[in-house]
């Protein structure tokens, strides 16, 4: 009993990080304490989703019964708190007059996809598979 | 906000060969020469399927 706590600890820490990496691009490396790794990472993934917003991307909501809509909610999904925030401010509605639309609509899903890639990573460093 | 689709495809690459770059490779130079290649691998893909559609259609 006396050694289960921090058995406990080392298996829960990666799944802490990888799912903080997931709330917030960026996050799961900062807890690592890879200061400009994070940075450089979350400026390419928040540019990213930034310009989708501006070229008027449609950030999809969960309740479709398309399986392609459903996708692409996931996707944009894993960009956490930003898509959230977009949400909130009444951004991401999409906009199917402006030529940039299809663009900005697969910018915020990219952006989704490479940040669930980076929680993998901060996953896998957290375990020690990667450094 | 409109933009070309050149500028599009700049800045999905550039954002792109970053993450790709840091989450595969390990030290900075290997890092450094991959982002840099994956940059110009999509770049040049886009110009050569740009230049083969308008060759096609």
């Amino acid at each position: 009993m006396k050694g289960s706590k921090p058995l406990k600890l080392i298996f829960l820490k990666p799944v802490l990080i990888g799912f903080s990496a997931l709330i917030f691009p960026g996050l799961g490396h900062l807890l690592l304490k890879k200061w400009l790794r994070s940075a450089v990472l979350a400026f390419a993934i928040l540019l990213l989703f930034l310009f989708g917003l501006k070229m008027e991307g449609k950030l999809y909501i969960l309740g479709s019964d398309q399986l392609i809509e459903i996708v692409l909610f996931i996707a944009d999904f894993c960009n956490g708190i930003p898509y959230i925030l977009a949400k909130y401010w009444g951004f991401g509605e999409g906009n199917l007059e402006n030529q940039s639309f299809e663009y900005g609509t697969t910018y915020l899903a990219v952006a989704g996809l490479l940040n669930l890639l980076v929680a993998i990573n901060a996953y896998d460093i957290a375990v020690g598979r990667k450094h | 906000m409109v933009i070309p689709h050149f500028m599009a495809v700049l800045i999905f690459a550039f954002s792109v060969s970053i993450v790709f770059a840091l989450t595969t490779k390990e030290n900075v130079r290997e890092q450094l020469s991959y982002g840099l290649y994956t940059f110009l691998a999509f770049c040049l893909v886009a110009i050569g399927f740009g230049w083969l559609m308008r060759i096609i259609l």
